[in-house]
């Protein structure tokens, strides 16, 4: 049966985070700090009708975190391309997961991108709140678009 | 008898995680080689033996379906077997995959063991601590 998208996008960033990165996150909605940095990566997925451009704004230091974990290294050790790398690799999985819980659908994932979110998050119809240890860590936002038809 | 392994991803991280999970799991490890995308792993395969490689389906340049394709066409490689892992999750392009020759898919997110067993299945080795915990899924 076809899973609702913003379930399937919790239960995707739930399976990604915790078996890649070692991490459990909740959903429940939490209130952004003003002066958090942010790493921002982003994937399209895509078929000829439509496009689902979904963005991963994590918190630096979460995604610091993520991907000391994911590499096994101490967070001391990882370098700015290291962060880049893995955030790309998060988008990746969590699309792929994400698009596999739609059943039906023919989709398919683009390549992932390390780039600044220049939106505004308020317009994005669809976002998905991750809070760690009762903090605020990112959010994950996502915009369905019909293709032009030519 | 040691394997050589090639790993074929555009993630350098990836590539670093499969290379480290080789590494600790006991599986008798020739030489690790590394791609970034299937161009780049047939320029390998030119100067190096390779026994198994384990790559990505969505990569820039050359993808995984390109790849299958290329080695299918090549008289020394049409046999070297090839497991993909991916976050391919569409049954078309999973079939075309097996069509094509891919051996076995895992899909990320995977845990350390599903690599670990899926390798002595496409050998057809035993894996002696008996940590296999393949459920069948990604099985062609």
């Amino acid at each position: 049966m076809k899973m609702e998208p913003r379930l399937a996008m919790v239960k995707a960033i739930s399976e990604v985070l915790e078996t890649m990165f070692f991490v459990s996150v909740d959903f429940a909605d939490c209130q952004p700090p003003s002066h958090a940095c942010y790493c921002d990566s982003r994937i399209l997925i895509y078929d000829h009708r439509q496009i689902i451009d979904v963005w991963f704004r994590l918190a630096a230091e979460f995604a610091k975190m993520a991907t000391a974990n994911f590499l096994g290294l101490d967070e001391e050790e990882v370098q700015d391309e290291d962060v880049a790398d893995v955030m790309r690799e998060l988008a990746n999985m969590v699309g792929g997961d994400f698009l596999g819980r739609l059943e039906g659908e023919q989709l398919q994932l683009g390549i992932p991108s390390f780039e600044p979110f220049e939106g505004n998050m308020d317009t994005v119809p669809t976002k998905v709140e991750l809070s760690f240890m009762s903090a605020f860590v990112g959010v994950v936002l996502w915009e369905t678009k019909v293709r032009d038809m030519e | 008898m040691p394997y050589n392994i090639l790993i074929v991803d555009d993630s350098k991280s990836m590539r670093q995680i499969l290379r480290k999970i080789l590494a600790v799991s006991g599986f008798n490890l020739g030489e690790c080689l590394e791609a970034s995308n299937g161009e780049e792993a047939l320029s390998i395969l030119e100067g190096n033996w390779v026994d198994l490689i384990l790559s990505d389906i969505h990569m820039p340049v050359m993808d995984g379906f390109g790849l299958l394709r290329a080695l299918r066409e090549h008289p020394d490689w049409s046999d070297l077997p090839v497991v993909l892992v991916t976050t391919e999750s569409n049954e078309d392009r999973i079939q075309e995959a097996i069509s094509l020759g891919a051996k076995g898919y895992i899909r990320k997110p995977f845990k350390p063991e599903e690599i670990r067993a899926r390798l002595y299945e496409i050998i057809g080795e035993s894996d002696e601590d008996g940590t296999t915990t393949s459920d069948g899924e990604g099985d062609f």
